[in-house]
């Protein structure tokens, strides 16, 4: 009987939640799907557009049932581990809240229909993992690997968005049902959909980008179950299944993914049978079996489509429940390593019976969901040829090997010193996928119903393929015996092949993709030191690159503008003169500046400027601007007495005498007299050209009573470019965050 | 002597500033100044209370300053708010009631308006922004001295 602790309580309402977001999705796809669209900013063509359809249902209905068993096995499962680590339990809240952040967004990244919506979400759900891949921070490892997870995949999704920027760009619009309609093959296209290729491929672990996958098994069980199996990875297959007509359109791509499909299902397969550690043998067998996803989608066919999304059905269920019984073995005492466990089938039977039902659905026995997903993905690959067809065989095979494996090296044999009980909390949700599989092996119309409508939202025709029992000797049939037989033969064998593909995998981790980046990542931290010694020893060496830099960007726009009949120079009446004086104090106070040396001094002259500039804004008739500057001013020279109060006077009056070298205030003064030189040249140039600024301003003065005011300036602030207003007042808000998080490490009470 | 008088004069111009402040942001929209500008004065007000009377004291005697993130995070609600809930109506954002044309019910010399309210906002986001920063600063010296500044991010992935 669970305990209903502190940490149990946002596990249970965050499975209340998935189970109420599966019912809703569920009912609205049974209702014939629903639509939403709210032009939020017209002109730009950008609108809040979600609907229902049936690859949304299928992987909305997944994120939000397998997130539902995964809360509840979180309940059971949290507490322990906090506990173990000695951490409070209201770190499950944490836990919990990025988990329904990540339920969340899948549910909206699978329901948008805008180009920038479904960008947007693909990042959150990045975000989210980076958050729970991390969750155990004290951990260097948990730290590296949610760094990796997180940069593999944002980088790929900027390439979600350049595409569709290029979508954009090429089709005249970010709504994706307009583009998909309006498709044609062309350069554009097959850049937006290469793109699109390279964020999916990343997002499902797909080789060469699978070497985040394993790495991310440092996170909490639940976190793995979830998200690097079931639902994080399937958002990768949901982007090239709902970009699916994209891919068609740009030439060979379709065949790029069914080789990259085939690659991963190899190097997968081959390292998950050297693996020991539980977690990351299934991580390598979820890189082998989305390979199998994308080799299909890259099939291009009704019938693939339609097995791809059968598939990811079925792997969702039957992976889920493996890494639960995963994380209950070690939980029980049965260790982490497949070399120092076994025998737990004598001490927990129950989750032996659930792990063996999704095993044996994961390997395609008869009875279960796996059967058909299997029989499906051997139809799709009979129609393209034999060659195919041999490799379905060997895919197949090479997967009953390792599940094999896995499943008797804990469950069977003797049973190890040490291994107590499954807990009850941990042992249900794995029966219960378990029988869902088990379910799933003798009642499939539903399932195939659903992953018939993705397909044919995926390739745009429906294929009529349905799968059941054929108790003859139809080519499926023959090659699911030929799996077994191989499979078989594979795990009898073991003995002969093992050197070769620990080999193998030697040979991966010298030369492989994680070398490459984590040589990458060495070298950019390098640069980054390398630069930051360089440019910051003081505040003013921090300047002086912006100040040169600056110079040189304007130096180049004046020489590459045509400046003719710029700089000219107009008239002074008796009317500018109290202005003219003005400008006259303000450029006296600017050139005292360099005098003084005491710090206090100092900050008076530069009030003195403020205050002179503030003058002339008056002189210009804005009195708002005047109040706003005097205002600011005032408040800046009083913080810098307050801060420079707080300093020892001693390093005030040290750093009054120190005088830099010579040639250090030679380059200091040439830096500032050139960028004061091109400001000058800048501003001259700027108000030499008649603007038609005139007309704009005209309007809002006249525009003014009809906005309820009198006063220009504050009408314009609050209502005419009031977005303006908003968007400077979050900066101002967080500029104070980050001299909260600066001074005093983000706590801000 | 100098000292002595900034201290008794220090809180009544934190009175009167706030009360400067109140009236910029009730008149903004007929006359000089706008929310903004209210803020800063309401925060220089305070300024010169803490450089005058010390930081103990004036943390001690103005709680609402360790408030002033929490205001913050209200102002920039309210103009969060007043900007995209015409959106959920169907609206451009920042569509202002009452409409042009429409009459501005009053009280007073307030008008009731969503511009009044998001300047408002404006008023105590920048209030509130400004007096963290000077709470912020304020507490370097109150014994955090010893902390030093944290290199973060200097390595990344390690």
């Amino acid at each position: 009987m669970p305990r209903l602790s502190h940490a149990a309580v946002p596990a249970l309402g965050a499975t209340a939640l998935a189970v109420a977001s599966f019912v809703a999705l569920l009912a609205i796809h049974l209702g014939g799907g629903g639509a939403v669209d709210l032009p939020w900013a017209p002109t730009l063509d950008l609108r809040l557009s979600f609907a229902v359809d049936g690859l949304g249902a299928l992987y909305g209905m997944l994120a939000t049932g397998i997130g539902a068993v995964v809360f509840a096995y979180a309940a059971g499962y949290l507490p322990s581990h906090l506990a173990h680590q000695g951490r409070p339990a209201r770190e499950a809240w944490r836990f919990h809240g990025a988990m329904v952040l990540f339920m969340a967004a899948m549910v909206g990244l699978v329901t948008a229909r805008d180009l920038l919506l479904i960008f947007l979400f693909w990042d959150l759900t990045a975000v989210a993992s980076y958050l729970l891949i991390a969750f155990d921070r004290h951990e260097r490892e948990s730290r590296v690997a949610a760094l990796m997870a997180l940069l593999v995949t944002g980088i790929t999704a900027i390439a979600l968005l350049i595409a569709a920027l290029v979508l954009h760009a090429r089709y005249g619009s970010f709504q994706l049902p307009e583009v998909l309609s309006a498709l044609q093959p062309g350069p554009a296209t097959t850049l937006a959909g290469a793109l699109v290729a390279v964020a999916g491929l990343a997002k499902c672990a797909q080789a060469p980008l699978h070497f985040w996958l394993p790495r991310a098994m440092t996170a909490p069980t639940p976190v793995s179950a979830y998200l690097h199996s079931a639902a994080m990875v399937a958002a990768g297959v949901f982007l090239l299944g709902r970009f699916h007509p994209l891919l068609q359109a740009s030439g060979p791509l379709l065949d790029v993914l069914l080789g990259i499909g085939l690659l991963s299902i190899a190097v997968g397969g081959v390292l998950a049978l050297t693996r020991d550690n539980f977690k990351q043998l299934l991580a390598y067998s979820t890189i082998s079996q989305y390979g199998y996803v994308v080799a299909m989608l890259g099939l291009g066919s009704a019938r693939a489509a339609l097995a791809a999304s059968f598939y990811v059905i079925a792997h969702a269920i039957a992976k889920c429940a493996l890494f639960l019984t995963a994380g209950a073995v070690t939980q029980a005492g049965g260790g982490k390593r497949l070399s120092d466990s076994g025998g737990m089938a004598r001490a927990a039977p129950a989750l032996a019976v659930g792990s063996g039902l999704a095993a044996a659905g994961l390997t395609g026995l008869p009875l279960t969901i796996g059967f058909f997903a299997d029989e499906l993905f051997f139809a799709a690959a009979l129609q393209r040829g034999p060659g195919m067809a041999l490799a379905a065989v060997g895919a197949a095979a090479l997967t009953l090997a390792y599940i094999a494996r896995f499943w008797g090296a804990i469950f069977l044999g003797p049973r190890p010193a040490g291994a107590g009980r499954a807990s009850p909390a941990l042992t249900v949700p794995v029966v219960v996928l378990g029988g869902l599989v088990a379910v799933g092996g003798v009642w499939v119309q539903p399932f195939a119903e659903l992953a018939r409508e993705a397909g044919t939202a995926t390739f745009g025709a429906p294929d009529a393929f349905k799968p059941a029992y054929h108790l003859d000797l139809r080519a499926e049939n023959l090659m699911a015996l030929g799996t077994y037989a191989l499979g078989g033969l594979i795990v009898a064998t073991r003995v002969l092949w093992a050197p070769v593909a620990a080999g193998v995998a030697r040979l991966g981790d010298a030369i492989g993709p994680q070398r490459i980046y984590e040589v990458s990542l060495r070298g950019l931290n390098s640069l980054s030191d390398a630069v930051h010694d360089f440019e910051v020893r003081d505040l003013r060496a921090r300047v002086r690159p912006i100040l040169v830099l600056a110079a040189v960007l304007v130096a180049l726009g004046i020489l590459a503008t045509p400046s003719t009949a710029t700089f000219t120079v107009g008239t002074i009446g008796t009317t500018d003169l109290p202005l003219a004086l003005a400008l006259a104090v303000v450029i006296g106070a600017a050139l005292a500046c360099t005098v003084p040396r005491e710090h206090l001094t100092l900050v008076l002259v530069l009030s003195t400027l403020g205050f002179s500039l503030a003058v002339s804004y008056a002189f210009f008739g804005a009195p708002d601007v005047a109040l706003v500057a005097v205002l600011v001013e005032t408040t800046i020279t009083l913080l810098f007495f307050g801060i420079f109060s707080l300093v020892p006077e001693r390093v005030l009056r040290r750093e009054a005498r120190a005088r830099e070298s010579r040639r250090r205030q030679r380059i200091n003064a040439g830096i500032g007299v050139g960028a004061g030189a091109f400001a000058f040249l800048v501003v001259w140039a700027a108000l030499s050209t008649p603007t038609p600024e005139q007309v704009v301003a005209a309007e809002h003065v006249r525009l003014t009573p009809q906005a309820h005011g009198q006063d220009v300036v504050t009408v314009i602030l609050a209502d005419f470019r009031g977005l303006d207003t908003l968007v400077e007042i979050t900066v101002v808000f967080v500029a104070v965050v980050g001299i909260a998080t600066l001074l005093r490490r983000g706590r801000l009470a | 002597m100098t000292a002595a008088l900034a201290r008794r004069f220090a809180p009544l111009l934190l009175a009167a500033s706030v009360m400067v402040a109140l009236a910029t942001v009730v008149k903004g929209y007929s006359s000089t100044g706008d929310g903004f500008a209210a803020g800063v004065i309401v925060a220089l007000g305070t300024l010169v209370h803490f450089v005058a009377l010390g930081r103990d004291f004036s943390v001690q005697a103005l709680p609402a300053v360790t408030r002033a993130p929490a205001l913050a995070a209200i102002g920039l609600v309210v103009t969060l708010g007043v900007a995209f809930v015409p959106v959920a109506l169907g609206e451009p954002p920042l569509t202002h009631w009452p409409p042009p044309g429409a009459e501005v019910p009053k009280v007073g010399s307030v008008e009731i308006a969503t511009a009044f309210l998001f300047d408002l906002g404006v008023f105590a986001l920048v209030s509130g922004a400004v007096l963290s920063a000077v709470g912020l600063v304020a507490s370097l010296g109150r014994g955090a001295r010893g902390s030093g500044t944290p290199r973060a991010g200097r390595r990344a992935g390690a």
